[in-house]
């Protein structure tokens, strides 16, 4: 058996190259937008009726409701959890748009205690946490997110986790590479 | 969090899930329609996959026990039986891979559940063994349906989804 790493190496599942994509498999491209070359959709793309579905819902998150430096935080926390170095790399560059400096990424891999957060960036953070070790908002995290949030962010935060949690782990597992240039 | 309105629009959105949108899971997610639109079409396809039905249910009873999830083991209880796993099976998934009783095959599968959600992807062993059963297809499905089945174990959690009335049973 190989290293545990070895899967960042190769990809288990490359993307679909150009010359073997037909025309449906364009238009299916062409639906991520300024993201269909990456890597995560030309393999994701070699299971069309997934791939349908999946991309729309995707989106829906991406383009939740939450403040986009809320959702930033959640998602670089879940990449940082779930070991997924694309996840983090492609969202790092959201985040920088989402309004995170290069100072406050970079503490989110020291998680709610360990870096100089807000009580509700903490609390954004401490979410991630409990949601993948304790498979549950507590009681306390759930109330500070509620002074700020209504019903309908509510049920965005563990579903914006539980989408990204879903991402990584199947990035990690096909072996899909960041794109040259990117990390 | 419950659906408590008789919003027009709601009830909408749920009428197409015929006996399906008496689920106290649906009626919470409706809350949120954008997401309730686009979930329920992501959830269909993988819970109607390219995975053999039988491998699936191993995948989505482990996410379910490892989330501590009672309310998605219930549910998928009675799906798990018509999916050809027997009641004493689907009480067994509880012990996981290791446990007397398994097939290779089937201790694959639930070895595959356990690796992605402990380890957040499959060891060279585990990959090699599926890819010798599975197609392509069948393989990108394995982390998704874990990730999902899981992520949405711990979503029903944190909004104290209850067991709908006609639902029974002990402990998750």
């Amino acid at each position: 058996m190989q290293a545990a790493d070895s899967v960042y190496d190769k990809p288990r599942i490359p993307p679909i190259p150009a010359t073997e994509r037909d025309a449906e498999t364009e238009d299916l491209l062409a639906a991520a937008g300024p993201f269909a070359d990456n890597n995560i959709f030309t393999t994701m793309v070699r299971h069309r009726r997934l791939y349908k579905r999946w991309l729309p819902y995707g989106t829906a998150m991406l383009y939740a409701k939450l403040p986009p430096r809320d959702r930033e935080l959640l998602i670089l926390r879940t990449a940082d959890r779930c070991d997924s170095d694309y996840e983090w790399i492609q969202h790092c560059r959201v985040a920088k748009d989402a309004g995170l400096s290069e100072a406050e990424i970079e503490q989110v891999r020291a998680g709610p205690d360990g870096g100089h957060w807000s009580n509700f960036d903490a609390s954004l953070l401490r979410a991630v946490d409990e949601l993948i070790d304790d498979h549950i908002i507590s009681d306390a995290t759930w109330t500070s997110l509620a002074e700020r949030y209504d019903d309908y962010l509510l049920i965005e935060v563990p579903m914006v986790v539980g989408h990204y949690f879903t991402v990584g782990l199947t990035l990690n597992t096909l072996g899909v590479q960041l794109e040259a240039g990117m990390g | 969090m419950e659906l408590e309105d008789g919003d027009p629009s709601v009830q909408e959105l749920l009428a197409p899930l015929g006996e399906r949108s008496s689920s106290n899971f649906f009626r919470t997610l409706v809350r949120h329609p954008r997401i309730f639109k686009r979930w329920i079409p992501y959830g269909h396809v993988l819970l109607k996959g390219s995975l053999p039905a039988r491998d699936r249910e191993l995948l989505v009873l482990r996410a379910a026990h490892r989330a501590q999830s009672p309310y998605e083991w219930f549910h998928h209880e009675p799906i798990a039986a018509d999916s050809g796993l027997s009641d004493k099976e689907i009480a067994r998934v509880r012990l996981g891979p290791a446990e007397k009783g398994w097939s290779d095959a089937d201790a694959t599968v639930l070895r595959a559940a356990d690796e992605l959600i402990d380890t957040h992807t499959l060891s060279d062993a585990t990959w090699q063994l599926l890819s010798d059963r599975y197609d392509e297809q069948q393989l990108i499905e394995v982390p998704m349906v874990v990730g999902l089945y899981y992520s949405m174990g711990f979503a029903l959690n944190s909004f104290g989804v209850q067991p709908e009335p006609d639902i029974t049973g002990a402990g998750g």
